[in-house]
């Protein structure tokens, strides 16, 4: 149990430098692009695919997990909040396991139709470019999987009592905003 | 039984009502056994037609076979002759004819679970601009929007084709990032570019055969029996009358009153005029050989020759029909292609 | 069973899974999936939860949503915004309520440089609320004006709730946020006058500094402004001049932000680690709802009661102004529940059809919706800013008194609406300049 949680903390962490680089080069990117179609009217070419096609999947995708771990995800607290811990560990656990046992379906899922676009090697053309977009499709399959992961530990953790090998926020205590701050709710 | 039809945009353009149109033909030709209710970008956007289709979130839908490619090569082929010729009507009786004789584009249609019952074709695309671009010497420095063949036609013209999102072009323009965009002129109007450019170039550049507006679910398909496939086919030939006939006449009231979404439509300058001819004619080559090169397509030259006898074939077959009769227009669709069809072919 | 029950039903279901803690996203993506499925079979069901997550996310427009976040975090976790505050700080000391309303002024800078009002809520609380406390300030005015201050977050542009507005409803962005502008402004304007007014009338409840600072040390706060004000003329001024768009605005900004705090020397790993890693989690938070929004209204229009509300509205044959005190309430209404995404999106889909019949302005409806969702987020029973607000202070002041603060402010919120409809130019002028 704590082995498992370890190695997810390493996959977890994996998908954060991802999405990371992602965030970055997104940026720098977008900035360089801008630069250049002011100063020389050269635009960088794919730049809309790439940002479309690639990095926006790996900044909205591979954090789930992460979100999770942080209980980051956007939940309502009105009822939970005033439940005991035992009745918040029970229902925290039967609500991690559905929804992981869901997102393990919707990763499943997702892992077919990658598939499938792999299999036509999907692409768009851009000008004279012809532009593969199949290797992003991949990015979702692996986000909810991860994420599946994630929330099945979670349920464990509610059963056998032992947590925190993942280095998660537990589930009986809400995402502390004094500490980090809870700007996942809402905008 | 009610099918849901998918459109991924609402509104009042032809294309939209053109669905409408698709479902009243239906639900007459098979004695209101079929009706259809459409679901204008509420069910399935653009992006998502071609998938949604496949598993069955909708029994029909509007297709872009240009968003996909990978899947719809041969499809595509079709779709970028665009600068044929600039009369829709005779393109989409030479588009219609060819898909349906084409049968690796239909199996590209099977092999997305699909059935291809056809393409509206729209146009001609023109260029706007903020500043009144005649001669060629006008084109350069400037940027403006195109895709596909609109891009090479920006190109040859001698400006920078570029390459943005729908969503972006009013801000861009407006910033004035982007100097003009290449559409039907409908767009000046449904995007408000009307408020962004004031000028509007009196020289066709080509049209968009990429609609696969009747598209249907192959499982219902397999389900209909003969007389409703025949229905639904014929059902597809008048819409598809309708929608191109319609579509070029809406661009036509606009481009006999400009001022009405506030441009002005100016004259292309003697060579600009040529040069323009000349790439039409030239890009027919273009496509050819990118198709047999970059979408591996090794018969291409063999599939554009067919697509320009067809085209003269319909020239011929339009020369008697007044191209704003609808009815007459539907009626030899019909005759010509969608009532020839083996409807077996298809399944 | 008609259709309409089934997404009657879904909507009931929604209600009780999200009381069961549920994650919103996951909520609205599996009563989708159900929905779907019993309406028209597991085939489509599981196609249309295989297009849509790939198909939302795979856009150019929406990329400004992250990089937005990221200038906030960096802003927030470099320190930039502190100095605004401090600057405000000195500056009103004398007034009543002095530090409430740097408090406001202080949002509205922030709100310039982050999307978000609950990340605006967050960084003002941690910054102002222990020293209004410390100043003896009513604990419900402390907590209320940073909760209320921080829905200037999103109408003060760069906002992800017009981004995503614009792109729904297929309006301009960069138009969107100029009249952001004019509702953001008279809205802080408004809060200001709320906060005067209650400390003059009840001196107790804001308690005046005995000292100000020397003018050399205000001077001196003033230079720490400007972080913030360099951030604002890069972003604003930029897509003002047409440099670049306001999708690419979010690019520059977070680029800018880094190198103002590199330049300041307060660019450490640490920090630009956690803003890194804060924006990826926020994003991946936001996408799962609105993903799960986008397959709801699939699930609604396939059942066909989204389109009899709006029957039911069109049927009512109500002028425009009736027609927006509908949706206000409406509004008012689903901001007492729902998450604002999760309110917009569930509504646009129904409401946009009836808005183009009726010729409402989508550039002013879109400020207006903006604003009302905002104030959702200060709104009893489910108010996110106010918990993030409970947060920071923790068990010092209870939700029922932050609570207590708010409704001073929800005065001056029914004030800013009324006079939005009344002079809707506050709003639209700023854009037509634009033209
Ligand atoms: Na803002
Ligand atoms: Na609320």
């Amino acid at each position: 149990m704590t082995l498992i949680g370890r190695l997810l903390g390493w996959l977890i962490v994996a998908a954060t430098f991802l999405g990371a680089a992602a965030v970055i080069l997104m940026m720098l990117q977008i900035v360089a692009d801008v630069a250049l179609k002011n100063l020389i009217s050269w635009p960088i070419p794919l730049t809309s695919i790439l940002v479309a096609n690639y990095y926006m999947l790996f900044v909205a995708f591979a954090p789930l997990a992460l979100a999770e771990k942080l209980n980051r995800h956007i939940s309502v607290e009105l009822v939970f909040a005033h439940l005991s811990a035992s009745w918040k560990r029970a229902l925290g656990g039967i609500v991690a396991l559905v929804c992981g046992l869901g997102c393990a379906g919707i990763a499943w899922r997702l892992w077919f139709e990658a598939m499938k676009k792999f299999r036509s090697g999907t692409y768009i053309q851009e000008l004279d470019i012809n532009m593969p977009t199949w290797p992003g499709y991949f990015v979702l399959p692996i986000g909810f999987g991860l994420f599946a992961a994630v929330l099945l530990y979670r349920a464990a953790s509610a059963v056998t009592g032992i947590s925190g090998a993942m280095g998660e926020v537990p589930l009986d205590q809400p995402a502390d905003a004094a500490e980090a701050p809870d700007e996942t709710r809402g905008v | 039984e009610e099918l849901r039809i998918a459109v991924g945009m609402s509104g009042s353009s032809a294309l939209v009502r053109g669905m409408y149109q698709f479902a009243d033909n239906i639900e007459a030709n098979t004695d209101g056994a079929y009706t259809g209710k459409i679901f204008e970008a509420s069910l399935l956007n653009f992006a998502e037609s071609m998938t949604g289709l496949r598993d069955g979130i909708a029994d029909g839908a509007f297709v872009v076979p240009a968003y996909h490619r990978a899947e719809f090569p041969n499809t595509n082929l079709v779709g970028d002759l665009a600068t044929a010729t600039t009369d829709p009507v005779v393109m989409a009786g030479a588009v219609n004819e060819f898909m349906f004789s084409c049968a690796p584009c239909l199996k590209e249609y099977a092999d997305q679970n699909q059935v291809f019952l056809g393409m509206v074709v729209t146009g001609p695309y023109y260029m706007m601009s903020v500043d009144p671009l005649t001669t060629p010497e006008d084109f350069s420095g400037k940027k403006i929007r195109g895709f596909g063949p609109y891009g090479r036609w920006v190109d040859a013209m001698g400006a920078t084709p570029v390459v943005l999102s729908a969503n972006d072009i009013y801000e861009a323009i407006s910033q004035g990032q982007l100097d003009g965009n290449t559409h039907a002129p409908e767009i000046l109007q449904s995007l408000s570019l009307g408020e962004v450019v004031d000028y509007l170039l009196n020289e066709p550049i080509g049209l968009f055969n990429g609609n696969s507006m009747y598209t249907v679910n192959k499982d219902l398909w397999g389900n209909l029996g003969d007389d409703d496939k025949r229905a639904f086919l014929e059902a597809a030939g008048s819409a598809t009358a309708w929608a191109t006939v319609t579509y070029l006449q809406d661009n036509a009231k606009l481009l006999a009153d400009p001022a009405s979404v506030g441009v002005e439509l100016v004259e292309p300058s003697e060579a600009l005029h040529a040069a323009s001819v000349k790439f039409r004619e030239d890009d027919i080559k273009t496509v050819a050989k990118d198709n047999m090169e970059k979408h591996g397509i090794a018969d291409a030259e063999a599939q554009v020759a067919r697509m320009l006898e067809l085209i003269a074939k319909w020239e011929g077959l339009l020369a008697g029909i007044d191209a704003g009769d609808i009815d007459a227009v539907a009626e030899l669709y019909n005759a010509e292609i969608f009532s020839k069809v083996d409807a077996a072919v298809l399944n | 069973m008609g259709n309409e029950v089934i997404g009657v039903f879904g909507l009931a279901l929604l209600v009780i899974l999200l009381l069961l803690r549920v994650p919103v996203g996951l909520s609205l993506i599996g009563v989708s999936f159900g929905g779907v499925w019993i309406l028209i079979g597991e085939r489509p069901a599981w196609g249309i939860l295989s297009a849509v997550p790939y198909d939302f996310a795979a856009k150019w427009t929406l990329s400004s949503i992250p990089m937005f976040l990221l200038m906030g975090f960096v802003c927030y976790h470099a320190g930039l915004t502190r100095g605004l505050f401090e600057a405000c700080r000195s500056w009103m000391a004398r007034l009543p309520g002095g530090l409430a309303i740097a408090s406001v002024i202080g949002s509205a800078g922030f709100a310039a440089v982050t999307g978000s009002s609950v990340a605006c809520a967050a960084a003002m609380g941690r910054i102002a609320v222990p020293e209004m406390l410390r100043a003896g300030y009513d604990k419900g005015l402390a907590t209320g004006s940073i909760a209320a201050a921080g829905t200037l977050g999103a109408l003060i542009p760069p906002s992800i709730l017009l981004i995503l507005f614009g792109v729904f409803a297929e309006a301009p962005i960069g138009k969107l946020f100029m009249g952001g502008v004019g509702a953001g402004l008279v809205t802080a304007i408004l809060y200001i006058a709320v906060i005067w007014i209650r400390a003059a009338i009840d001196p107790a409840c804001a308690p005046r500094l005995s000292t100000r600072p020397p003018l050399a040390e205000r001077i001196a706060h003033l230079k720490e402004t400007w972080p913030v004000l360099a951030l604002l003329i890069v972003v604003i001024g930029g897509m003002f001049v047409g440099l670049f768009t306001a999708t690419e605005a979010g690019a520059v900004g977070a680029f800018a932000s880094i190198v103002i705090a590199w330049s300041k020397g307060s660019l450490t790993g640490p920090a630009i680690w956690a803003a890194v890693q804060e924006t990826l989690t926020t994003t991946a938070a936001l996408f799962l709802i609105a993903i799960g929004a986008n397959l709801l209204t699939r699930f609604l229009a396939l059942s066909g009661s989204g389109e009899l509300i709006a029957q039911a509205v069109i049927g009512l044959q109500a002028d425009p102004l009736m027609l927006i005190l509908g949706i206000s309430a409406l509004y008012l209404f689903l901001g007492m529940f729902l998450d604002p995404i999760g309110a917009m999106l569930l509504t646009l889909p129904v409401l946009l059809p009836v808005l183009r019949a009726e010729d409402i302005d989508l550039i002013w409806f879109g400020v207006f919706l903006a604003k009302f969702l905002e104030i959702g987020m200060i709104t009893p029973p489910v108010g996110l800013n106010v918990f993030v607000i409970k947060g920071v202070v923790g068990d010092d002041v209870s939700l029922t008194k932050i609570f207590q603060g708010i409704l001073w402010f929800l005065v001056a919120d029914a004030i800013a609406v009324a006079l939005f409809i009344a002079f809707p130019e506050i709003i639209t002028w700023l854009p037509e300049l634009m033209d």
